[in-house]
């Protein structure tokens, strides 16, 4: 009897995490399903779809450097490594394109596959006007004229941060913060 | 004597050794002369044909001109595709988001299933302890059910007036409530027994062999039946 209390007890527990994920990002509160997902990571570390899970929650929420983990990881089914490869495009972009303006470093002769996030639009737009000297750059949107992109460097006291904005029709729609 | 003869032999081959560097570097001239020429003569052709060519033959070249125009833009946007390639674009799968869905609902139906084995092991196991409870103001009671009733037109509360008004032997207001039960709900076999039982106490035994006699033509039920028996036969009381 107790065994199966505790059994009970047990799968309930399991189950609730990964539902209050879920619920969480159907909601889309993705910086809370981020940081709760990260909180018990060390448990489930083996789980490929609360891996996922935490994975889309954090890059949704800005929070990129934490999908090192869930890259690292995901590696034994097809929709894991598709995941996996997913997240790691979008980190290197990121963390390229603010070597590049912080560092004024010129990303030549680079092809990289795209992506339908912020950071990999202004990404390619960055490459392709192949100026790689300034501090802020403004670009507009080849299909959508009410489209434009804006991308900068914040300099605080201790460190340089990179902001990336999509405006439409002169209102901010987008905005994440990157260091 | 001098050999004439084979001296002016002598004479004609050295004469003709002597051209042989004349002709060999004469002939590479003649040539690039020649290519000029033939170069020139269909330059001059084409200008007097053009001149003398009429007015379908001009526009028939206009077109010609346009087309090959055509074909250097196309090959040279092609050329420009070349030289940018489309991008890939990468794509996650979300498919992880159903199977979570999936698992959380198999626990669930898990947890309940589990859940009810618990319970019947715990019947099981424990003895039953009975619960009365017992009620002080009945007339109380039943005229707050009567309110209830009235607020609501529930159909199950009318029906267990129609009883408890019958085990009072108040069987006036159980042939009422019965008969409010038939009209919210047809299909209670019960109100129909409490409905017939009322009528034969209340001394209308014809109206409740009718009343029982249409219900079993609808009905096929074995209570009706064995009621309908009973009142028949005098057996009912």
């Amino acid at each position: 009897m107790k065994i199966l209390l505790l059994l009970l007890i047990t799968t309930i527990l399991f189950a609730d995490i990964k539902s209050t994920l879920l619920h969480l990002y159907e909601q889309k509160k993705y910086k809370q399903c981020c940081l709760q997902a990260s909180q018990s990571l060390p448990h489930y570390q083996k789980d490929e779809q609360y891996l996922s899970l935490l994975g889309f929650s954090c890059l949704k929420s800005g929070y990129l450097d934490r999908l090192a983990l869930p890259i690292a990881h995901l590696k034994s089914t097809p929709e894991a490594r598709a995941n996996a490869a997913y997240f790691s495009l979008i980190l290197m972009q990121k963390k390229l394109l603010l070597h590049s303006m912080v560092d004024k470093v010129a990303l030549k002769n680079i092809q990289f596959p795209t992506t339908d996030t912020l950071l990999s639009t202004l990404f390619t737009l960055y490459l392709e006007n192949g100026d790689f000297l300034h501090d802020s750059y403004t670009f507009k949107d080849k299909k959508n004229k009410d489209i434009i992109y804006k991308l900068y460097l914040l300099k605080e006291s201790h460190i340089t941060k990179m902001v990336l904005e999509l405006h439409r029709k002169n209102k901010i729609e987008k905005k994440y913060i990157y260091w | 004597m001098i050999d004439i003869l084979s001296l002016e032999r002598r004479w004609y081959r050295y004469k003709l050794k002597s051209y042989i560097p004349i002709v060999i570097g004469s002939t590479p001239l003649l040539l690039i002369g020649y290519l000029i020429f033939s170069f020139f003569m269909t330059t001059n052709t084409t200008k007097q044909t053009k001149t003398l060519l009429p007015i379908q033959h001009k526009q028939q070249q206009e077109q010609v001109k346009k087309q090959k125009n055509k074909q250097v833009k196309t090959e040279e946007k092609m050329k420009q595709k070349k030289e940018q390639p489309t991008l890939m674009h990468l794509q996650p799968s979300l498919s992880f988001l159903s199977t979570i869905k999936k698992q959380h609902f198999s626990t669930k139906s898990q947890q309940k299933e589990k859940q009810k084995i618990l319970k019947r092991k715990k019947a099981l196991s424990t003895p039953s302890k009975k619960v009365t409870i017992v009620r002080e103001n009945t007339v109380q009671d039943l005229k707050d059910l009567q309110k209830r009733f009235h607020n609501t037109q529930n159909p199950a509360l009318s029906l267990f007036l129609a009883k408890k008004y019958y085990e009072m032997n108040n069987f006036k207001k159980a042939y009422n409530y019965a008969l409010q039960t038939n009209k919210l709900d047809p299909k209670i076999e019960q109100s129909w027994i409490v409905f017939t039982k009322s009528l034969f106490k209340l001394h209308k035994k014809q109206m409740a062999i009718k009343t029982l006699q249409e219900y079993l033509k609808q009905t096929n039920s074995k209570t009706a039946q064995q009621l309908l028996k009973q009142i028949e036969n005098g057996t009912f009381q």
